[in-house]
């Protein structure tokens, strides 16, 4: 059975969500975003995952749009309004911005982006994490994405920790298969920063 | 057995070639078509079949002519700018009655006419197949290996870079089932210099006594009476999505329909009467569907992301009973891949608002209510039906 869609502890039903990813090439992005698609994957939903990236590999833009649902999918593959965000990198930020609204969660890496760079609306929740620092502690700097991912997952429970570990490996290419530990060890710092930031916790402060 | 997988749509392109009995597949890396090629190269050999990368895209398709001669189910593919180096054998192999499938994984939609008409020479079509997006190519993949073989003829299948790109989980089974026997017709190597070998031959496929040769007026005859039957014998098919009383009627194919749709929702469910027809054949075209689709409207919208080109097939379709007018002309990004920022449900909901809120009933000749540099409007007068009698 397909675990169901919740956001913030609320059970809903035949829901989608749909989370898009930014940054700039090389930064992770596609290897976050994947990793959420197949964790969404093997926990039985429905998932649909566009990978926009030019020719330029190295400092372009690179976006990702994922799609979550427990039914067929029909979204086109750049979706029009966000239920949530993972910015890597503020440089191409704005058009994700603007796919926010009142509810949504962006998870920002706050070693990198532009504290200028902010989503028009207000009512989106913001999850700041020192994505790029913490990753770099883990003596593993190329995994911050990873760190960032981990966190929006702890905060909007999208997929379990379970799931999203259990696909460090699966998402790796064969040559590559030897940053899968160390991948691990990137979305479980990210889980644990997500989990201790939770909103309940932040009322409180 | 079955498994469910994340599969990216390069993947399902090349799975579903495979599963649809394709055993020789040759191209040459293009973006986004190279992706394709490299799942070819990994999933042909195992299943006893061949994939050639070959040193440039007019080799390519002249051998899976060959190939497809000795009828093995066989396909090339490239982007449009590969396509072009290949008319000249997707039109020969037509005339010849040789079969395969040619993928076009297109940047934006600016080879509509080079795939619904082609660039080759003499009186030949082809058949084509446009799938909305990764979960509809297997079946129409299926399809097209089986049109390729019904009419010994080239079939197209429009793919494009939001597909390549696009990962869908998909279910897959073990193994793919065995490709069909051999056809009759299929040179094998074991008649040769009897003189009652086979031949496969755009010039005919009997050779008459020495010294005079083929009978191309036999052979251009037979082949002309074959694209006849092929024509009426393929079923246009379109997807209707509430048109039944629909004021304004959307048309438009592949991945651009997957944005139509949205955009149809979001405004349907504000009860806005607008509606949907994409064309699932392009060659033959939906013609009556779009007809009867927009009998009640006062407006149909041809969405594309080029400057206009199946807006002559839907105008061709209505002929002037409904005026008919463009909503194209999107920017690309940087590389030219086809992906056009202003390509968004909003920027369609927005237009089609506009369209909805200003029936084109009763207007003047050339007036043009949706000039804009994005929109374009029909250049043959909007709203004025007769212009086209």
């Amino acid at each position: 059975m397909p675990r169901t869609l919740y956001h913030q502890g609320v059970q809903r039903k035949s829901v989608q969500r749909e989370i898009v990813f930014t940054g700039i090439g090389g930064q992770g992005v596609q290897l976050a975003a994947r990793s959420l698609a197949e964790a969404a994957a093997a926990e039985g939903h429905r998932v649909q995952l566009f990978a926009s990236y030019g020719g330029m590999m190295r400092g372009g833009n690179s976006d990702s749009f994922v799609v979550i649902s427990d039914e067929a999918i029909t979204a086109p593959p750049v979706v029009g309004s966000a239920w949530g965000a993972v910015v890597m990198h503020h440089e191409h930020a704005e058009p994700v911005w603007q796919k926010l609204h009142e509810g949504s969660v962006a998870a920002v890496n706050t070693s990198v982006v532009d504290p200028a760079s902010r989503p028009g609306d207000p009512g989106v929740a913001l999850l700041e994490v020192p994505a790029l620092d913490l990753a770099t502690e883990l003596g593993a700097p190329m995994a911050a994405s990873l760190v960032l991912l981990g966190a929006f997952v702890a905060r909007t429970g999208i997929v379990g920790a379970e799931a999203l570990l259990g696909c460090a490996d699966r998402v790796l290419p064969g040559y590559r298969a030897a940053a899968a530990g160390p991948n691990r060890e990137a979305l479980r710092a990210g889980l644990s920063w997500g989990a201790r930031d939770r909103p309940s916790e932040v009322a409180t402060t | 057995m079955s498994e469910t997988r994340l599969m990216e749509g390069s993947e399902v392109f090349a799975d579903a070639m495979v599963r649809a009995g394709c055993r020789f597949f040759a191209g040459y890396p293009m973006t986004p078509f190279t992706e394709v090629l490299e799942h070819m190269a990994t999933a042909l050999p195992p299943v006893g079949g061949v994939c050639i990368n070959a040193e440039s895209e007019l080799e390519a398709v002249g051998m899976v002519w060959g190939a497809a001669a000795t009828g093995t189910r066989a396909a090339t593919g490239s982007t449009g700018q590969g396509l072009s180096l290949m008319q000249e054998s997707i039109a020969e192999a037509s005339l010849a009655g040789i079969g395969f499938v040619v993928l076009n994984m297109a940047r934006g939609q600016g080879d509509y006419f080079q795939a619904t008409r082609g660039g080759g020479h003499g009186d030949y079509r082809t058949p084509v197949l446009a799938p909305s997006g990764p979960s509809e190519v297997s079946e129409l993949m299926a399809e097209a290996f089986e049109l390729a073989d019904r009419w010994r003829n080239p079939v197209v299948v429009l793919g494009d870079y939001y597909m390549a790109h696009t990962w869908v989980d998909m279910d897959v089974t073990d193994s793919p089932p065995d490709p069909p026997d051999c056809p009759d017709w299929a040179l094998d190597g074991t008649s040769g210099g009897t003189g009652a070998a086979k031949l496969v031959s755009p010039l005919g496929t009997t050779k008459q006594r020495d010294g005079v040769g083929y009978d191309l007026a036999a052979h251009y005859a037979d082949r002309a009476r074959r694209r006849a039957e092929m024509e009426a014998g393929i079923a246009p098919r379109a997807e209707l999505t509430d048109t039944d009383d629909a004021e304004v009627v959307v048309v438009a194919y592949s991945t651009m329909a997957r944005y139509a749709h949205a955009a149809v929702t979001e405004l349907r469910r504000e009860g806005l009467a607008v509606g949907l027809v994409r064309p699932v054949t392009l060659w033959p075209f939906p013609g009556d569907a779009v007809r009867e689709a927009s009998r009640g409207a006062h407006t149909i919208v041809v969405y594309e992301n080029n400057a206009g080109q199946m807006i002559d097939d839907v105008r061709l379709s209505v002929l002037g009973a409904t005026p008919v007018v463009g909503h194209n002309g999107f920017a690309t990004d940087s590389s030219a891949f086809g992906i056009a920022p202003d390509v968004t449900v909003e920027n369609l909901t927005s237009a089609l608002r506009e369209v909805l809120a200003t029936p084109r009933e009763g207007r003047a000749d050339g007036d043009r209510p949706h000039a804009g540099d994005q929109r374009t409007a029909d250049r043959h007068g909007a709203g004025s039906g007769e212009d086209l009698t």
